[in-house]
């Protein structure tokens, strides 16, 4: 039987779609992100039979399931313009008056390549700081100041185009 | 342009909202799902133990061949002429003086009139309880190998060993005087005695067969592993006298470097350490550091 910490059910009551959605907008599917969360919690398990404890469950989960994410994306060729299939699921909700503005945001996001990808949404959405995402995704801080920039850039060009 | 810090903001907003939505569309976390990754990921574990101990009893079980086919099968060593072999061979006693303390045994290969080879022994220093020892014709690998062979032939003459145990380590060498260096794993050798017909009689060759250590009087013997694919796998050479390793380090193609350091632990003239360390896979021709102690 599985080992289960009451942080790691306490995590799967609150976290667990939070997460994905955080995932899923990295990896452009939500069942991918599911299985990748998944696949994460799985090692959090291992490490908490092993005796290890975890700082931040959340984060360690976040960072591992991001990884998972990306060597299953490479595994199958990198379904291209995945994220297409997110704003459709998100324009489904249509209505909402800031969802207008927000997918602008995805389209945005569309047009980063993975790397930029995890960098904007660990920092804009996760509240990490620079130095903070560069050590979650192995990069260095200068990697991710251009990452950002690039996103800066991406989402302006989108809202204007003529004032670039 | 807008402003940066309106783009950050917009971003935070745009992905908060997006999130926001997309995890209103997330089914509910299963965890029986992680439960079967758990048992899933432990099943792989376990499979790659067990594939591991296939490859290491599969390893073992070619070694336990090898080392039998050794001890039946007789290793040949071919003389094949060169672009320039001697009008007179070289008929005299030892010209290859040994290195001094790591060699345990030199050997002499002589080939006569009748194209018969022979082998012919002597332990320098028994007292260093070498890994090899000569009965005859064979030779006793006595500890895990490999070992290095210097083999220094006549001039103008290749030197093929053949019908090895392990058919990627053989080695022709044109060059003059020619050395060679050859790898066997543990057991038994016969140098066979049935040399081409071309062979020059009465050609004399010396082997140097590894080597003990009086600093470590329990350690192997330095080995030096070549193959034909020009690696060379570093020794472990910590506690050897360095007169000794560098004929042994230049006979697998490697230059040299000395350094001095002091040591508390290994008498001056000993080696401390090397770089790159033991183990590593270096190309034929590289030049490796060797830290020699000056004693205290």
């Amino acid at each position: 039987m599985v080992v289960w910490s009451e942080e790691l059910a306490s995590f799967y009551a609150n976290d667990y779609t939070r997460h994905v959605a955080v995932v899923a907008l990295v990896c452009g599917d939500v069942e991918r992100a599911r299985e990748a969360v998944d696949e994460a919690v799985a090692r959090a398990v291992d490490q908490h039979r092993k005796g290890v404890t975890i700082e931040r469950l959340g984060a360690w989960i976040r960072t591992v399931a991001i990884n998972v994410a990306r060597s299953q994306a490479r595994r199958r060729r990198a379904e291209n313009r995945a994220h297409e299939r997110i704003l459709r699921v998100v324009s489904d909700r249509s209505g909402e008056p800031d969802l207008e503005r927000a997918i602008d945001v995805g389209r945005a996001l569309d047009q980063l390549p993975e790397r930029q990808r995890e960098v904007a949404v660990l920092h804009y959405l996760c509240d990490l700081p620079v130095d903070d995402v560069a050590d979650a995704l192995g990069v260095s801080a200068g990697t991710v100041k251009t990452s950002l920039y690039r996103a800066r850039a991406a989402l302006a060009t989108l809202l204007d185009p003529e004032a670039v | 342009m807008r402003d940066d810090e309106q783009l950050d903001q917009q971003w935070r907003d745009g992905l908060r909202t997006l999130a926001t939505h997309l995890a209103a569309t997330v089914p509910p976390g299963a965890p029986e799902r992680v439960a079967d990754i758990v048992r899933r990921n432990a099943r792989r574990r376990a499979a790659l133990r067990a594939t591991t101990s296939i490859v290491a009893l599969a390893a073992l079980i070619a070694l336990v061949v090898t080392i039998t086919l050794s001890h039946n099968g007789a290793t040949r060593v071919h003389i094949t002429p060169g672009t320039a072999p001697p009008t007179t061979p070289t008929v005299s006693g030892p010209q290859f003086v040994p290195p001094n303390v790591a060699t345990a045994v030199h050997a002499t290969l002589l080939i006569d009139a009748q194209n018969t080879l022979h082998l012919t022994a002597r332990v320098i220093s028994p007292a260093l309880r070498p890994p090899v020892t000569v009965d005859g014709d064979i030779v006793h690998l006595n500890t895990p190998g490999p070992y290095a062979f210097v083999i220094e032939g006549a001039a103008g003459h290749s030197i093929g060993f053949t019908d090895l145990p392990n058919r990627d380590r053989i080695i022709t060498d044109n060059h003059t005087p020619q050395r060679v260096t050859i790898n066997l794993p543990r057991g038994e050798f016969i140098l066979d005695c049935n040399v081409p017909g071309h062979a020059a009689a009465g050609m004399l060759l010396h082997v140097i067969v590894g080597g003990g250590t009086p600093n470590a009087p329990t350690s192997t013997i330095a080995p030096i592993v070549t193959s034909n694919t020009g690696i060379v796998i570093m020794p472990q050479l910590r506690g050897f006298a360095i007169t000794s390793a560098r004929p042994l380090l230049r006979a697998a193609g490697l230059g040299v470097l000395v350094a001095f350091a002091h040591s508390a632990t290994q008498p001056a003239g000993s080696i401390i350490t090397t770089e790159p360390p033991a183990g590593t896979h270096i190309q034929r021709g590289t030049t490796v550091t060797v830290i020699v102690s000056r004693g205290h």
